[in-house]
């Protein structure tokens, strides 16, 4: 997520919030919105795009990612070499798509990780997590931690 | 076939790491920690519960190599001449078929996940570990299949044995290469 890349943190934060909305991952989807959204991604973006991809205000270079993204999570066998070559035709190089899938695929194991536990999501942490998670603030890592651990407590 | 050039008509997972080196070693730790780690789950039981989650995501590319490796591990063949999306069909041991039921709704509607489906499994004998280790198992399997399947790796049927064998994990319990 934050390594050297094509993409920039803040598009890899859309993606990953992107693909946990599209799985209902709200805690996932709720700290990725977030973070994009301190990267500079408008706030009003994500239900847009959640809405419909193809005409979700997103700079145009980035559309046919989210396009193979979103199939990649849904019906990942269906994927071909038009989906793979509508993002080289945007301009993007192999390298680009293949941390776009790493991405998606990182989120598909996450997401499942949080539905398959049952955690539930805190939507007041959500602005708080994400700009940690976009390293805006302190130690994110103690919070998410806190934030579990508080969840864990509630349910017990 | 691949969908990038810079991957060999032939690529496989290896090659898809090849693009990314240092997220190799990564995955190969976790691979070993959730694929042969300590668990209540035995690595044939692992191995069968990552066939199915990549069946029914009709990944043929990991279906086939973890199902070999499941049989080699033990598990009776006929489980994958039957391994159908209802798990009912599949002829796995009764102990197992919660956790599948389980590996389906987790991956083919996450959202959809209940405490009944949790209860389930507890119901077989499972402990929350167990159903822990199964969940990680499943995660892994939901990248995987997404991985070969973004990259377009072509599944190559005459490979599976030999892949099976020659998974980094596969060569002994402590995952020594």
């Amino acid at each position: 997520m934050r390594g050297p890349s094509p993409l920039t943190p803040g598009e890899r934060e859309l993606i990953a919030g992107y693909v946990s909305g599209l799985n209902a991952c709200e805690f996932c989807h709720g700290a990725h919105t977030a973070a994009a959204v301190a990267f500079g991604f408008p706030e009003d973006l994500m239900p847009k795009l959640l809405d419909n991809v193809d005409t979700a205000p997103v700079p145009e270079k980035l559309r046919p990612i989210l396009k193979f993204v979103k199939k990649l999570t849904l019906t990942p066998a269906r994927m071909v070499q038009a989906d793979a070559d509508a993002v080289f035709a945007a301009g993007w190089t192999e390298a680009a798509l293949h941390h776009a899938i790493a991405v998606a695929a990182r989120y598909n194991l996450v997401n499942r990780l949080i539905h398959g536990h049952g955690i539930g999501a805190n939507p007041d942490t959500f602005r708080a997590r994400g700009a940690h998670i976009a390293g805006k603030t302190g130690d994110n890592w103690k919070e998410n931690e806190s934030v579990l651990d508080r969840q864990g407590q509630e349910k017990g | 076939m691949p969908f990038m050039k810079s991957l060999p008509d032939t690529a496989n997972v290896r090659e898809i790491f090849g693009l990314k080196p240092e997220l190799r070693r990564a995955h190969g730790e976790m691979g070993r920690i959730i694929m042969r780690g300590d668990s209540e789950l035995t690595p044939a039981e692992r191995e069968t519960i990552a066939a199915y989650v990549s069946r029914i995501n009709r990944c043929d590319y990991c279906y086939g190599g973890h199902s070999e490796l499941a049989k080699s591990l033990g598990a009776n063949s006929s489980i994958f001449e039957n391994m159908f999306d209802d798990v009912d069909a599949v002829p796995v041991s009764e102990k197992l078929k919660p956790i599948l039921q389980f590996a389906n709704v987790l991956t083919l509607q996450p959202g959809k996940v209940s405490q009944a489906h949790a209860d389930a499994v507890y119901a077989a004998g499972w402990s929350e570990k167990a159903l822990h280790d199964a969940i990680l198992v499943i995660c892994r399997f939901n990248f995987m299949n997404r991985l070969t399947l973004g990259h377009g790796l072509d599944p190559a049927p005459e490979n599976f044995e030999k892949r099976a064998a020659s998974m980094a994990y596969s060569t002994g319990p402590q995952g020594k290469e």
